[in-house]
């Protein structure tokens, strides 16, 4: 197996600092130290990708661009320009996709590709990651870094290692010389919270991690201690998935909002057009859902989560409301609310029903819950559905968003059409 | 030649095969004054995607004011646009 993790440099940062070239800017943002931000005045103000100058600087990616000015006073902050990303990216994964059929679009800026199967045709690895790597440069005007191994995690990890504009090998046997030295937290799924429990056994590197016993990480982090002392030692033996073929196993979406919400009335109406949003994209997968969760994030930034496992399976727009209503209530104290969030999981196929010896029919379930519309509301949705895909989100609404600054669909960016940097696991 | 990158009004001829050729072109100064320009001569045209932009780019020739002058246009496919590129 040959696999290949492609990943563009400064994503955001890069295309927006191309894009401003090719329009006539004499300075290059990737030269000085710059940063794409959201604004601060509807409170999305926090670095999303920054330049290496300002790397340099400490700034990190997360953090607020207040906190960001302070460590750089003299920092570029641009906004995003989300068409331009996805415009990139499509960019990105056409000259990919002259290389191998077997591509996986890990997230807007990183792909996974297995070159096993076309080495036939384009000969020695190095030399057709050089080849990409020059088309990146020359025909898209942005850098990649190519981690190239034998499988997913060693070529990200190999990917991620000197930056920008590099190709890196990560075969099995350069595990103990490139990857044992690093710092575990650089290790894929090793973040804050588990690289400090790893620090408190005196475990700093990833080949301190790899040596250690199997059933004591176990012990200390479950499953997960079984996953990352696996990726320590370079195992993993998941197949590239094109993107078509991914099932996916949970759907969210939340919205920070531009004041703290008091009113209960508001807050449902923000947790309505995140359902709406949320649900309509569980349709789109044709799968239901049977655990609904919401969380939100008070004004002292405190989060609170609060979910519901159901006996039976939903793509119901107003059923979900319902319940995540419900959820909120049962959590909510009446703090000011600065940011919002459903998620939907434990999903069913939509043309796959699980019935029980004790699962009532359609017309019972109406009477118990009291939704006399059930049926009927099946076909509003897939008809609103229909509508808002032919004319757009704003063509058809519920009523309550009707001269009001919510949206009837809240949460995702660019009306949901994007694909996040970050990606999900392997 | 320097990236001006000004939106220009155009005409073009669209063939029935190959790209569409740049007929003439009308684009205004800092004043104000609008100047057209036939193009005389596009010696070629390349089809790019920096920044995943899908455009084309045509390298031009025309007399303007007595003097043979060097350009290149730029036409923005999926904005269906027009830019002096560079000048």
């Amino acid at each position: 197996m040959i696999i290949f993790h492609i990943d563009a440099n400064t994503a955001y940062l890069s295309w927006s600092a191309r894009a401003l070239l090719e329009r006539g800017a004499t300075l290059d943002l990737r030269t000085v130290p710059s940063a794409v931000g959201g604004s601060q005045a509807s409170r999305h103000g926090i670095v999303l990708a920054k330049s290496i100058p300002a790397k340099k600087h400490g700034v990190k990616t997360g953090e607020s661009l207040f906190e960001a000015r302070q460590k750089c006073p003299d920092l570029l902050v641009i906004s995003p320009d989300y068409d331009l990303y996805m415009g990139c990216s499509d960019a990105m994964y056409s000259i990919l996709a002259e290389y191998s059929p077997v591509i996986q679009r890990y997230s807007i800026d990183e792909c996974f590709l297995d070159y096993t199967v076309s080495a036939g045709c384009f000969g020695d690895a190095l030399a057709a990651a050089a080849d990409i790597q020059r088309r990146m440069r020359c025909e898209l005007g942005f850098t990649v870094n190519i981690g190239i191994s034998s499988n997913k995690l060693l070529a990200k990890m190999a990917s991620e290692m000197e930056k920008p504009d590099r190709i890196h090998t990560l075969f099995p046997e350069e595990i103990p010389e490139k990857m044992w030295p690093l710092p575990v937290s650089e290790l894929f799924m090793v973040g804050r919270a588990t690289a400090k429990k790893l620090a408190a056994i005196n475990v700093r590197t990833i080949g301190e991690l790899a040596a250690m016993d199997r059933r004591q990480l176990v012990a200390m982090l479950k499953s997960h201690g079984e996953l990352i002392g696996q990726y320590a030692r370079g195992i993993d033996s998941t197949p590239v998935i094109p993107n078509d073929r991914i099932l996916q196993k949970g759907i969210g979406n939340s919205m920070t909002i531009f004041y703290d919400v008091t009113d209960r009335s508001e807050l449902h109406a923000y947790l309505l057009s995140l359902c709406e949003r949320a649900s309509a994209r569980l349709r789109g997968q044709r799968v239901r859902a049977s655990l609904i969760s919401v969380s939100f994030r008070t004004d002292v930034f405190a989060s609170r989560q609060h979910q519901r496992q159901l006996s039976l399976y939903t793509d119901r727009t107003s059923e979900i409301y319902r319940i995540a209503r419900m959820l909120v209530d049962e959590c909510w104290m009446g703090e000011p609310v600065r940011q919002l969030g459903v998620s939907l999981g434990a999903f069913s196929r939509t043309d796959q029903e699980q019935l029980s010896v004790f699962d009532r029919t359609d017309q019972e379930r109406l009477s118990v819950f009291g939704w006399g519309e059930e049926l009927e509301s099946r076909s509003v949705d897939a008809c609103v559905d229909d509508i808002r895909a032919r004319y757009g989100t704003d063509a058809i609404m519920r009523g309550v968003f009707a001269n009001t600054t919510i949206k009837p669909m809240e949460g995702g960016v660019n009306e949901g059409q994007f694909l996040m940097m970050g990606g999900y696991g392997l | 030649m320097k990236i001006v990158a000004k939106p220009v009004d155009a005409i073009a001829v669209f063939k029935g095969s190959g790209h569409p050729r740049p007929y003439k072109f009308r684009f205004r100064d800092a004043d104000g004054s609008g100047q057209e320009v036939r193009v005389d001569q596009v010696i070629s045209a390349e089809e790019r995607r920096v920044a995943g932009i899908q455009t084309i780019v045509y390298d031009c020739q025309s007399t303007v004011d007595g003097v043979q002058k060097r350009y290149q246009l730029k036409y923005l496919v999926r904005e269906c646009r027009w830019e002096l590129y560079k000048i």
